[in-house]
């Protein structure tokens, strides 16, 4: 039945969460196996802990007590890529990188840009629901998602929506796994309406002085006809962490354009204009995969994982006070660093320790409810995307309580009764 | 049950006013129906005029077990808005107001009883509108757009409702009032906002709904492209989404619709046309001049018997009068129809609508083909007689091959007409009894019980209910309305 339990000391450390050791971990190689290990634990009152690529296990609250880790990663078939319909389906475990260049091969692309690509899975990145930096055109993580089939505690499996880009046949069901962290069930398998990858690219980054140059700019953007595929805004310690190498010091704002050739010159010149009207200090080009690539993996990849990660969000004209926010949020021998979407109103803050035992708890822990604070003011929300677990034993990462945690706790108890569902992770405690 | 409504009117007109209570014979007619062929007359109807009136009717309604109906304009096609059980029906009539509107954050806040293309108009002197247009669009509610997840033509594109709202305001079945999401374009916890959208009214009632607007576009192009044969429009379709082009939206009719149409708006259509594709790109100049030349490239390849294109808005109208007059222009062809509404992958086009042929020269009944094309979205609409002895039954029969049909090549029940009354008896079709379970049990975790719109999405066993025409939704979709 299981087939393989990884079951030695190195493994089984490495499927750690938040110093919580798992009794043990699996790794299914089919849908049976995995039905079967889930329905069992669930029998057996023993916590599951699902696992992609590990890039962001670390997300969430500790886990409240050891149980089995699900490693999803052989389960990671393309079950379908219909090139024809702009759609395909693949199981939960495929490696996004693979995701990528098996649609690129019909010049397609899935709009899910998520850090560590080699690594993150599907599965993971549908998961957690933090869409990257191209979710300024193509809407979230949720938008792009048409189908899914789920594992239910009980080891059944079922399915929501289906394989065509418009349907209102049932509940939407996969609404409560995309950003629900797999406290209600395991992703099985997901299908999702594709975009073609636009015939040309470039990417434009600008440099200002001032942080209201780049938010200026930014806002002019978003607010005109030209529909960049991504804009992200960011700082020179953000550049230095990111090794990308600005002309001039400052904030810094970057373009991501495609289109045909025409099309791709007018948003060239329009953003080029825009960026002048913002008094830009440096106008220059960027080679885009990599500095995407960059934006995408900042504050998860070894270089640049802080001791503190945030993510705030708000309105999009907010953008630069969140930023101010973040920025005015700072110990002593800490380094901020911080990365914004200012379409989507979100910033990502990473507060680094300039000393090799990294910050302090109290620092750390003063830092979190100060940016809340001031958040709070704005009307916005953050979370802890990653802190330590001395960390997260004081504060609530997600922030408290969500609008609507009564009708999410009831969800919680119709769906995953026996709390199987990677417990105490969640929003609330769920 | 047995029912004090001598206590229960006095209640609510307390709560919302004499005035705004329904509860004569004779004034309910109006609420029975709604786009569907479904009828049923609701106990009392209740037109209240905040969410704090909505939520206190709730409590009245609970209290004594009546069933609640929300109820925007009524256009709903799948008996959304019927209430089958009587009960209370809540009419968002009253409830219209554009509560806010943020130009540069592009967000607007709206009561449910919006009509669509009034936000539309409302927010176009700053250059933004509602994405998301239904061809009801002219009467229909966001909240029932939010209630159904409606699509529209120009979906293709930029997505249906549920691309374009960032929050809702509900009432819960205790009455409680909550927003789920916000104005914001991410919130923490369960996406209660999502599961709510499309859930036909079952979870709770939308008091309020936090819009996302879009930009204008800078230049719109319509291509119209006549083929003789349907099966080279369908091809010339898959061909520009193989091809990575997504324009606004790709309209399509077969031959049956096009005699319709010729014969009621003088469309001008050539002698011999087989079907009509009607392709819409929107955006900057620039990429509308470079797609539009795309997309004839790709209609070439299938000789075409005619392109004409347009960028002036009259022009466009004029390209488009013969798609949007089609239905209105069914009943030239025979008394009633009974349009279908079901999604199909792409690719799978050719085939379907061929095999759909077979069932009209199977059955005898003549079949026209309107579809969404862009999007696999098929509207196939049966024409019978009602009269006729066995007619109506051997449409729904038809009706329901049809979307068999849609569902074995890979296609789903109803792309965005919703299930309502009019489809639980096929969800089996679709979905295992696992599954209606797990999406069944949406209801208690939504403490429900079982109040809002009962009997619906899900299979009761009942038989179909008997078939009328569309007249009167059509009408109250006002004119230019289409499908
Ligand atoms: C001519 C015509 C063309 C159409 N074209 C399209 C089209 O292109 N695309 C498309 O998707 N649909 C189309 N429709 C279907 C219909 O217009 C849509 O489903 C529309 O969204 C329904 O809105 P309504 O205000 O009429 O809702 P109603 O019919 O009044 O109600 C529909 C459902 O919403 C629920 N509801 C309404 N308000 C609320 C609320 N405040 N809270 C909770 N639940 C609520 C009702 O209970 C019901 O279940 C068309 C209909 C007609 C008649």
């Amino acid at each position: 039945m299981i087939t393989r339990h990884l079951r030695t000391r190195d493994d089984l450390a490495s499927s750690t969460i938040d110093g919580v050791e798992p009794i043990s971990a699996v790794a299914p190689s089919s849908e049976d196996e995995l039905r079967e290990v889930v329905g069992a634990a669930d029998g057996e009152r023993l916590a599951l802990y699902p696992r992609g690529g590990g890039t962001r296990i670390g997300l969430g609250g500790i886990p409240a007590r050891p149980g089995i880790v699900v490693d999803m990663t052989r389960l990671n078939r393309v079950a379908a890529h219909n090139a024809g319909d702009l759609t395909a389906t693949f199981q939960a475990g495929a490696n996004m990188r693979m995701v990528a260049e098996t649609l690129a091969q019909q010049g397609q692309m899935l709009a899910l840009d998520s850090p560590l690509p080699a690594r993150s899975t599907i599965g993971g990145t549908l998961a957690t629901g933090l869409s990257g930096a191209l979710k300024w055109h193509m809407g979230h993580a949720r938008d792009t998602v048409i189908g899914m089939r789920v594992v239910q505690p009980n080891g059944s499996v079922t399915k929501s929506g289906g394989q065509v880009v418009k349907n209102v046949s049932g509940y939407d069901m996969s609404r409560l796994h995309i950003g629900g962290l797999g406290s209600l069930g395991v992703i099985l398998e997901a299908s999702f309406k594709l975009t073609p990858i636009p015939m040309y690219e470039r990417t434009i980054l600008a440099s200002f002085d001032s942080l209201e140059g780049a938010m200026d700019v930014s806002m002019s953007v978003f607010n005109s006809h030209v529909m960049p595929l991504a804009l992200a805004s960011f700082g020179d310690s953000t550049a230095r962490l990111m090794d990308v190498d600005p002309a001039r010091p400052g904030s810094h704002v970057a373009f991501r354009l495609g289109g045909r050739p025409r099309t791709l010159d007018r948003q060239v010149d329009d953003v080029v204009k825009a960026c002048r009207e913002a008094r830009a200090a440096h106008i220059g080009e960027s080679p885009t995969p990599r500095l995407w690539r960059a934006i995408s993996d900042f504050g998860w990849d070894a270089d640049s994982l802080p001791d503190l990660g945030m993510r705030i969000t708000a309105l999009p004209s907010q953008t630069g006070d969140v930023i101010a926010a973040v920025e005015g949020c700072a110990a002593p021998d800490m380094e901020v660093a911080w990365l914004a979407h200012p379409g989507f109103g979100t910033v990502e803050g990473a507060w680094l320790g300039a000393s090799s035992e990294g910050a302090s708890a109290e620092d750390l822990i003063d830092i979190i409810s100060e940016a809340r604070r001031r958040v709070l003011t704005l009307g916005g929300w953050a979370i802890v995307l990653r802190c330590p677990t001395e960390v997260k034993r004081r504060v609530d990462v997600w922030g408290g309580e969500p609008r609507g945690s009564s009708v999410m706790r009831e969800l919680k108890a119709q769906y995953d009764p026996n709390d199987t569902m990677n417990p105490g992770r969640y929003v609330g405690g769920i | 049950m047995t029912l004090d409504m001598n206590s229960i009117i006095p209640q609510l007109q307390a709560v919302v006013g004499a005035e705004y209570v329904i509860h004569k014979p004779e004034d309910l007619i109006v609420f029975e129906y709604d786009g569907s062929v479904d009828r049923a007359l609701p106990t009392v109807v209740a037109l209240p005029d905040s969410a704090e009136q909505v939520s206190e009717c709730v409590k009245i309604a609970e209290r004594s077990g009546l069933p609640i109906v929300a109820r925007g304009a009524g256009t709903g096609l799948s008996g959304g808005a019927v209430a089958e059980h009587g009960g209370l029906v809540l009419a968002m009539t009253r409830m219209t107001r554009i509560l806010e509107v943020d130009v540069e954050n592009r967000v607007a806040i709206v009561e449910p009883g919006v009509v669509n293309l009034h936000l539309s108009e409302q927010v176009s002197k700053h250059g933004l509108y509602f994405a998301p247009d239904p061809s009801s669009q002219r009467a229909c509610t966001i909240g029932g757009n939010v209630a159904e997840n409606s699509g529209g033509p120009h979906c293709l594109a930029y997505g249906v409702t549920t691309n374009h709202v960032l929050g809702l305001e509900v009432v819960y079945a205790d009455g409680g009032i909550e927003w789920v999401g916000g104005i914001h374009r991410e919130s923490p916890g369960f996406d209660l906002r999502g599961i709510i959208i499309g859930s036909e009214g079952t979870l709770a009632i939308v008091t309020k709904i936090a819009v996302r607007l879009l930009r204008q576009p800078e230049a719109v192009k319509t291509l119209l492209a006549v083929f003789s044969e349907l099966d080279d429009a369908s091809a010339a379709v898959s061909g520009i989404i193989g091809a990575g082009i997504v324009p606004a939206a790709i309209e399509m009719m077969d031959e049956l619709c096009i005699s319709a149409a010729e014969a009621a708006v003088h469309a001008g259509y050539p002698e011999g046309a087989g079907a009509v594709l009607l392709v819409e790109v929107d955006g900057l100049a620039e990429a509308v001049e470079e797609e539009v030349a795309a997309v004839e490239e790709v209609c070439n390849l299938y000789d075409p018997l005619e392109i004409r294109t347009a960028t002036d808005p009259v022009e466009r109208e004029k390209l488009w009068s013969g798609r949007k007059g089609v239905l209105g222009a069914l009943g030239r062809l025979a008394p009633n129809y009974l349009l279908v509404d079901g999604t199909v992958p792409r690719t799978r086009l050719v085939e379907t609508l061929s095999r759909i042929k077979g069932i009209s020269e199977r059955t005898g009944y003549p079949i026209a083909n309107l579809l969404h094309a862009g999007d696999g979205n098929l509207h196939p609409s049966v024409l019978f007689d009602e009269r006729k002895p066995g007619d109506t039954e051997a449409a729904l029969k038809i009706g329901g091959e049809i979307l068999e049909l849609c569902v074995e090549v890979g296609g789903v029940l109803s792309g965005e007409h919703g299930i309502g009354l009019e489809k639980q008896e096929y969800m089996p079709l679709m979905f295992t009894d696992a599954d209606m379970d797990v999406m069944a049990r949406l209801r208690p975790s939504f403490s429900t019980n079982n109040i809002f719109n009962p009997g619906k999405i899900f299979p009761t066993g009942a038989s179909c209910s008997d078939i009328r025409q569309m007249a009167a939704a059509i009408q109250r979709a006002g004119p230019g309305a289409y499908v």
